[in-house]
């Protein structure tokens, strides 16, 4: 399967389709941290509107990419959980508590410029 | 105890029976002997009741008529065809049309019994010169009316049921109003109980007014809320969760002294929740978080009255 | 009403299909979306379990109707090694495996009736019910 990593500047912008596997979740994680490096990004936007389900699963994977990408001292904003995604995720009590999120991809490139307006945070 | 639909059931069941068939027949001969005149008595009976005067009234002559007819057409089907289904369709219908039009059970079992006890004097009458005849029919009869009511009871019940529902849910949808404050603020004033069915609406529209308003910053006052024990005080945690993972963040203000004491007596903490004291600190909260800042105009130093006033210029939204 | 499903959990990739099936079947049930999500994540949750711990089971979803109400009924069995301390399993933040330890408990939360059964070295079976509310 091939996923889109789209560059936008110095902001990589993925695209999620309905659902990923537990493998393809991995590969992508490894696909994107190595852009991050590449495309010496700063901030990564990852777009889960499509997806159907967010499960522990991906959400643990999603948060740690998060955190991995901070790391690398890139931003991670995941932008389109649906309604009844969020709903889901907050009653299975699943948290993204490494990254910002917002509601669609116009927020999260404004998320991202008001971030790199301040002074980088310390991780 | 038999729920209604179980009693009609069997009802059905027994109506099949031959023994019960020769006996609604018989009582069937002399009800419509006498149908003119009972319809007639039970009519003038029913418009001395208040409930039922005004749902007459607006029925028109017409309209009267019809029904009567249906009726007729459903009777003659169920006792002499034994047909039973547009009988007990008509039925429904009526136990439904009480519902709907709020006539009380009370006066619709008079009706029945004023129905009932026309027809016994008949019967009395019948008795003195053919005893078998007329316990055949009263046997006949008690089988109508029990399985009329047992109809027009379910129909009663689940369109009062239905009624109820929806009224509950008008309520829901009135007690938590989504209000806009200004772009991408959002203030939801929460009054009343929250359990867990309204914790879950509560919710669910919160977090539809996120995506639909595209709200970045939602106060959510509590203050009407009367108590908060841990139970609530976790529900309210996740839908601030909910609404976080959508890019909204959720200040919940209005706790009052007494909520503050019992929630920290509990342990049950309002946990990675901002929380401020009242509505104000909370809309002004939002309003920084989402860049608004204001401009304090010095009131005590009026601008001169020959000078028009100056359209002050308004702060960018981020 | 729609027949039973019966679905085989291998691999990950069966994992998405059973959570799928269940989404689609709850849409058709006449589910919210809401709950049709609720019923898809738990049955990803579950199936994840089959496949991390037991090397796989089957899922079988039955379309319920009790005193006029819609359910749907899950029920996830397989043939692994088994929980040995059901009450634990179900607490928040347990795991064995490389959860979050929220799998169990989560989907207890998210289901209207749930009931774990489970003999060591023989396998699981989880039952959980959702109705249209």
């Amino acid at each position: 399967m091939h996923l889109p990593i789209l560059r936008l500047g110095r902001t990589l912008i993925v695209p999620l389709p309905e659902a990923l596997t537990d493998s393809e979740w991995q590969l992508l994680r490894d696909r994107i941290l190595a852009r991050v490096g590449t495309d010496r990004a700063r901030g990564v936007v990852i777009d889960v509107s499509a997806m159907d389900v967010m499960d522990s699963y991906a959400t643990r994977v999603l948060d740690g990419l998060a955190r991995m990408v901070e790391l690398r001292g890139a931003t991670t904003v995941v932008v389109g959980v649906t309604p009844q995604v969020a709903f889901a995720m907050s009653q299975l009590g699943l948290k993204l508590g490494n990254a910002s999120t917002a509601l669609d991809l116009d927020e999260a490139l404004a998320v991202l410029a008001r971030l790199q307006r301040r002074p980088a945070h310390a991780g | 105890m038999r729920s209604a639909a179980e009693f009609l059931a069997t009802a059905m069941r027994d109506v099949q029976n031959p023994e019960t068939q020769r006996a609604l027949r018989c009582f069937w001969e002399i009800w419509k002997q006498e149908r003119k005149r009972l319809d007639e008595k039970v009519g003038a009976y029913m418009q001395q009741l208040p409930e039922f005067r005004e749902a007459l009234r607006r029925l028109t002559p017409e309209k009267m008529a019809e029904l009567a007819r249906s009726s007729d057409v459903a009777l003659e089907k169920a006792f002499t065809e034994n047909d039973w289904i547009p009988l007990l369709e008509h039925l429904s219908k009526e136990g439904r049309n009480y519902a709907q039009t709020g006539i009380p059970f009370s006066a619709w079992y008079e009706v029945i019994s004023a129905f009932r006890n026309e027809l016994r004097s008949v019967l009395v009458a019948i008795a003195r010169t053919d005893l078998e005849r007329a316990m055949l029919a009263g046997d006949g009869l008690n089988r109508y009316v029990d399985l009329s009511m047992a109809r027009m009871g379910e129909a009663y019940l689940a369109a009062k049921e239905t009624i109820i529902g929806r009224q509950q849910d008008a309520i829901r949808e009135l007690s938590t109003p989504v209000l806009q404050v200004r772009d991408q603020l959002l203030i939801i004033p929460v009054v009343g109980m929250v359990d867990t069915q309204r914790a879950r609406q509560l919710t669910e529209s919160l977090l539809k007014a996120i995506r639909d308003r595209r709200a970045r910053a939602v106060v959510m006052d509590i203050t009407g809320v009367p108590i908060v024990d841990s139970r609530v005080a976790n529900h309210l945690v996740q839908a601030c969760e909910a609404a976080r993972l959508m890019g909204a963040h959720v200040f919940i203000t209005g706790i009052s002294s007494a909520i503050a004491q019992a929630l920290v007596t509990i342990g049950a903490e309002l946990r990675g929740v901002p929380t401020l004291g009242d509505l104000q600190t909370g809309i002004e909260a939002a309003e920084e978080l989402l860049g608004i800042r204001h401009v304090t105009v010095p009131a005590a130093t009026p601008p001169p009255v020959a000078v028009p006033s100056p359209v002050p210029e308004l702060p960018p939204t981020r | 009403m729609p027949d039973e499903q019966h679905l085989f959990v291998r691999t990950d990739a069966d994992i998405v299909s059973a959570r799928q099936a269940g989404r689609a079947l709850a849409t058709q049930l006449g589910f919210s979306d809401s709950d049709a999500v609720l019923i898809a994540t738990a049955i990803s949750e579950i199936a994840r379990n089959m496949v991390e711990y037991a090397k796989g089971g089957e899922i079988v979803l039955t379309p319920e109707r009790v005193n006029g109400r819609q359910g749907l009924s899950i029920l996830a069995r397989d043939e692994g090694p088994g929980i040995a301390d059901v009450e634990l399993a179900l607490k928040d933040g347990y795991t064995t495996g490389s959860g979050l330890g929220l799998g169990l408990p989560g989907t207890r939360r998210i289901m209207d009736e749930f009931q774990v059964d489970s003999v060591v070295g023989r396998g699981t079976t989880v039952l959980m019910k959702k109705w249209v509310s």
